[in-house]
């Protein structure tokens, strides 16, 4: 069970943060805190990329700030891939971006991972089923005929990529979504739960570890953050809930581990 | 070696698709920027293939990847990559993806240095088709010392499949050397066109 009789509840604190892209960045705001290293890194970048680069980590910092209690601007992640918090440390993070809009997803003690998706976006999905999903998923996605039911399963399987820490290529089946939601993955290192749903024109995938088998898992609250820009005058960036719909939210099973 | 019948250079067959290539567009000079950018990133395409097998493929090519747009390109995410890697159009190698779309990102930041792509190119000849005068296929060389100044600049940018031969191969189709065989009629019209 999540929680035990003396209170104290032992899973991960879980939280999901969303910012839009700036139209009239407030570069001085977003770049302050940045890091040696990541100044360094976005120097190397076109200008359509440096806003995506800092406004993540501008993100990253008020996600953790926030879900630690230390303030945003003594928060920074260790260096190279931003998948674990130097400081405060202990904290698992994962970033993703898409159409203008960023997401840091944040736990306490577990590995985590988010994807994001405009829940407008039209693929070529049926040929991606095709290619790269298994035999169930192909039946029952393209019976169903529906972009939104594959933009769940995909940020879905994004999301477990980026909390097992594994590439994209070869490993899209390693995470099974069945039509009613149930989810099956092949990492049994440790337990994983994980949702998918729509947040405000946003279709959003998260995969986190916990700590104990539960009937009902932990879902991550999320937040949309307003970022740094010239043509506000607020000093502070408003923090408002995110009514997210959730498709699902369940512990993913292993083989041999079914719920 | 030239085909007896007509003159022209041996290399391109008999096949009509090839054949065409090699009149209407190998050799000419070519200084449109994207029509640039498109050309290098098909020539990286052929590493390992016959280049008969993209030029087949150009069209599927044209319509998977948003006729060559390199804003368009430069936000490819991974949707896009696994739906480019089921598309049977073109070459599925994520290597070779990946490569477009660091050039693409390579393209956009010459543009953002105020650098046009087609100068910046032709800046490694000095602005002017080269005219060489090989008589025989084997004595044209594979690369050369601007091929391999050109390449090293491109990596400079991260573009990547652009070694000094397929510089050299994307400089020879684009008419910076005019490596048409003597003998060839394709020799003669492409000497004439660099001159206008």
């Amino acid at each position: 069970m999540a929680g035990t009789s003396n209170g104290y509840n032992p899973e991960p604190t879980l939280s999901v943060w969303l910012s839009r892209e700036p139209e009239q960045p407030d570069w001085q705001a977003l770049t302050r805190c940045l890091t040696p290293v990541e100044q360094a890194r976005m120097d190397t970048l076109s200008p359509p990329r440096q806003l995506e680069y800092c406004h993540s980590r501008w993100l990253l910092r008020q996600a953790l700030g926030h879900a630690s209690g230390q303030g945003p601007d003594q928060c920074y992640p260790e260096a190279g891939r931003p998948v674990r918090s130097a400081s405060p440390r202990g904290w698992a993070l994962s970033l993703s971006h898409s159409h203008g809009v960023s997401a840091c997803a944040v736990s306490s003690h577990a590995s985590i991972g988010v994807d994001i998706e405009p829940s407008v976006r039209r693929s070529d999905w049926q040929r991606i089923v095709k290619r790269w999903f298994n035999e169930t998923e192909q039946a029952w996605l393209l019976e169903a005929d529906s972009a939104t039911d594959f933009l769940r399963v995909w940020t879905l399987k994004e999301a477990w990529l980026k909390a097992t820490k594994r590439g994209i290529a070869g490993n899209l089946q390693t995470l099974s979504v069945c039509p009613a939601g149930k989810l099956q993955g092949d990492d049994r290192s440790r337990l994983w739960a994980g949702g998918t749903g729509e947040v405000d024109g946003i279709t959003l995938g998260v995969v986190y570890g916990i700590l104990t088998r539960a009937t009902a898992v932990q879902v991550p609250p999320v937040f949309w953050v307003d970022p740094p820009s010239l043509s506000r005058e607020k000093a502070l960036s408003a923090i408002t809930p995110g009514r997210i719909q959730w498709w699902t939210t369940r512990a993913i099973t292993t083989e041999g581990n079914h719920d | 070696m030239t085909d007896p019948g007509t003159g022209r250079c041996g290399w391109c067959g008999t096949d009509p698709l090839y054949v065409s290539y090699h009149d209407h567009v190998w050799g000419r000079p070519e200084y449109d920027d994207l029509a640039l950018f498109e050309k290098l990133c098909l020539d990286g395409q052929q590493a390992g293939l016959s280049w008969l097998t993209i030029l087949r493929k150009q069209a599927g090519y044209r319509a998977a990847y948003d006729y060559f747009d390199p804003v368009a390109i430069a936000a490819y995410d991974e949707i896009k990559i696994a739906e480019l890697l089921a598309n049977p159009a073109i070459v599925r190698n994520k290597l070779k993806i990946q490569s477009i779309i660091k050039n693409a990102r390579g393209y956009l930041q010459m543009q953002e240095e105020g650098l046009s792509f087609s100068r910046f190119l032709w800046s490694f000849v000095d602005g002017q088709p080269r005219q060489n005068a090989w008589g025989n296929l084997m004595d044209v060389p594979v690369q050369t010392a601007q091929s391999r100044a050109l390449s090293k600049a491109l990596r400079q940018y991260n573009f990547t499949f652009v070694g000094p031969t397929i510089v050299y191969a994307f400089m020879q189709a684009t008419g910076m050397v005019n490596d048409h065989l003597v003998q060839c009629p394709a020799h003669e019209k492409c000497r004439v066109l660099a001159s206008i």
